[in-house]
């Protein structure tokens, strides 16, 4: 994992601010700086509401940036226009059983990619599907059948066979495994990372589950308040995090003995109100943070590039 | 719903379906008014096919022995003040209003929905002109449009049925863009962008077949309006030429009669009621989801 290969995908300081019919701005994400390297999984982490999916959407060309830019195998995007990410960048959603259009088979819409992209003949496109979904272990009687008469996890199979049927090189996971049972979650990431060791594919893998995140992932990005405020390789940000808030979301993973030594004994701190880190002038954990000093209340750390970096004037471990 | 034209009923602005839809009674019984409604149907379309050649009787043959018949063998429902059989009249009139009923339909939802989804789709100033346009048109009572359009372009099938489609195709407008936006939450929608599927593919694969049911219900309901106008502007005398025997027609030139010889407008009146009745109970069985056309109810 050398970092002088360009990044296959990247978002540089990418922006999305939303309005209101009152013109009231939103910013969705602020800032954002993410690399997305050849054959890696990056973990994207946070809490909701902190702009993983409006990050994951302007990857996935839905969503447009209204500052920054993303940039694929080094060239900018043109922003706005369709089909400028696919079919290099391919997705899978939250929802199995929503990303199918329910008056289709699963064969279809596995298909459908190849009739978009005009390969094949009919013949050969059904074929195509039906050997990719053997491959995510759906037999072809299971093929035919709608979206509604199959279980989540067969369902999320499917999407996935259907976004890696155009061979893409990046494949971004917006919460697939955070809909489905325990036991399925293991399977559908056990075929993540299976995917990844055959053809090299790159992704972006989205969750609110650390531990999901530090089995697969090679790289952890944090989110919170939408921008990112610690990123590097999984076991140091899980095992060694400098930003207040990665310890916290890392000691509030619920384990089976509440009394557990916790890494770094960090709590919020009780916070009055709703504290909205986006409207912070300085660092925007500032409000909760239990380490906050007051030079974090006026100037907004910004994440610096490095191996393990976090946004924080005061990192744990410095 | 026979002699005064009706006052059309208040613009219907469909809500949005929720996302999740259910089916309903998809291939489940028929109830007893859905099979009434059926059968009366295939009945009126088979007799206009199939009576006329089967009883060899002109509904213009004129007959001063037959002059207000009452039912008969000969003349099974009657026959007006010029000896003309009534059932022959109502049975010619019913392909004039099966015709323009089911022609101005498709005209306006062959204009109106794809107008609707594009305009949904693409939202910003395509939306905003399509909408305004349909403002601009459903600000008229539909009737009164009609009317104006009819007298202006003159009797005759086609222009009647112009007549009509213009008020009507701003509603399908509407409700195609009022269920498009619904679907535009599905995440199946977004899946398809992300594969780069083109606009126009989306829209007939990913959007129509969903939001058909929705249609087609309002559609058959839109059929039953369609031929109410055109027994109005017929009865007003300015719908398809006067020769051309029509419901609305019929029940005009029988209304002097109302008191004495009430055949002659119940004949056609109970044609139009059914008809129109029918069409109403049978789009029930298209509706997925009852909110999605109730509000479109004419």
């Amino acid at each position: 994992m050398t970092t002088t290969t360009t990044p296959v995908l990247e978002v540089r300081g990418g922006g999305v601010t939303f309005r209101d019919a009152d013109r009231n701005e939103f910013r969705a994400i602020d800032g954002v700086d993410l690399q997305l390297r050849r054959g890696e999984i990056l973990g994207l982490v946070g809490e909701s509401g902190c702009g993983k999916s409006t990050t994951a959407r302007v990857l996935m060309g839905l969503q447009r940036l209204t500052s920054g830019q993303v940039l694929l195998d080094g060239a900018p995007v043109t922003p706005g226009r369709r089909r400028s990410l696919a079919p290099r960048v391919q997705a899978i959603f939250q929802n199995p059983a929503g990303s199918f259009n329910p008056r289709r088979s699963l064969l279809d819409s596995v298909a459908e990619p190849l009739r978009v992209w005009k390969q094949g003949n009919a013949a050969e496109r059904r074929e195509r599907a039906l050997e990719e979904l053997a491959r995510v272990g759906i037999s072809p009687q299971m093929a035919q059948r709608r979206p509604s008469e199959v279980s989540g996890g067969q369902c999320q199979r499917a999407a996935i066979a259907r976004a890696t049927v155009l061979r893409p090189e990046v494949l971004i996971c917006d919460e697939p495994v955070s809909a489905l049972d325990v036991s399925i979650q293991a399977q559908i990431l056990e075929l993540l990372a299976e995917l990844r060791e055959e053809q090299g594919l790159a992704m972006l893998f989205i969750s609110h589950d650390l531990s999901v995140v530090a089995t697969l992932c090679d790289r952890t990005a944090v989110m919170y308040a939408g921008t990112v405020v610690e990123q590097g390789d999984t076991p140091a940000v899980t095992d060694r995090p400098r930003h207040p808030y990665t310890a916290i979301l890392h000691d509030s993973v619920p384990t089976l003995v509440p009394s557990a030594p916790t890494a770094t004994g960090l709590r919020m701190r009780p916070a009055t109100g709703t504290v909205d880190g986006r409207a912070e002038p300085g660092c925007r954990f500032a409000g909760l943070c239990p380490l906050v000093q007051d030079d974090c209340r006026a100037a907004r750390p910004e994440l610096q590039p490095g191996a393990h970096t976090a946004a924080c004037l005061h990192p744990l471990g410095a | 719903m026979t002699a005064a034209a009706p006052v059309p009923a208040p613009v219907p602005t469909p809500e949005p379906a929720p996302a999740k839809r259910r089916r309903r009674r998809r291939g489940g019984r028929w109830t007893i008014a859905e099979r009434l409604s059926a059968g009366w149907l295939i009945l009126l379309v088979g007799g206009m096919l199939v009576l006329p050649t089967l009883r060899g009787i002109d509904p213009l043959d004129i007959g001063a022995e037959s002059r207000f018949a009452k039912l008969s063998p000969e003349h099974w429902l009657g026959a007006d003040n010029l000896g003309r059989d009534l059932l022959a009249r109502a049975l010619d009139g019913a392909q004039v209003s099966v015709l323009i009923g089911v022609g101005s339909v498709l005209i306006a939802a062959l204009i109106g929905v794809p107008l609707g989804m594009l305009s949904a789709y693409y939202g910003g100033v395509i939306a905003a002109v399509i909408s305004f346009v349909v403002d601009v048109i459903l600000a008229f009572p539909g009737l009164v449009l009609a009317l104006g359009l009819a007298s202006f372009l003159g009797a005759s099938v086609t222009n009647v049925m112009i007549a009509i489609t213009v008020p009507m195709f701003p509603v399908f407008v509407r409700l195609a863009r009022a269920q498009t936006l619904a679907l535009l939450e599905t995440e199946y929608l977004e899946a398809s962008e992300v594969i780069g599927t083109p606009v126009l593919s989306i829209m007939r694969r990913d959007v129509l077949p969903n939001i058909s049911e929705a249609i087609l219900a309002f559609g058959f309901v839109s059929i039953g309006r369609a031929i109410l106008i055109e027994g109005s502007l017929s009865f007003l005398g300015i719908g398809v030429p006067r020769t051309q025997p029509t419901w609305g027609g019929m029940i005009n030139e029988g209304r002097i009669y109302m008191t004495t010889d009430p055949l002659l407008i119940l004949v056609p009146g109970a044609f139009l009621l059914l008809t129109i009745l029918s069409l109403n109970l049978i789009s029930d069985r298209f509706l997925v989801d009852g909110d999605a056309v109730t509000g479109a109810r004419a």
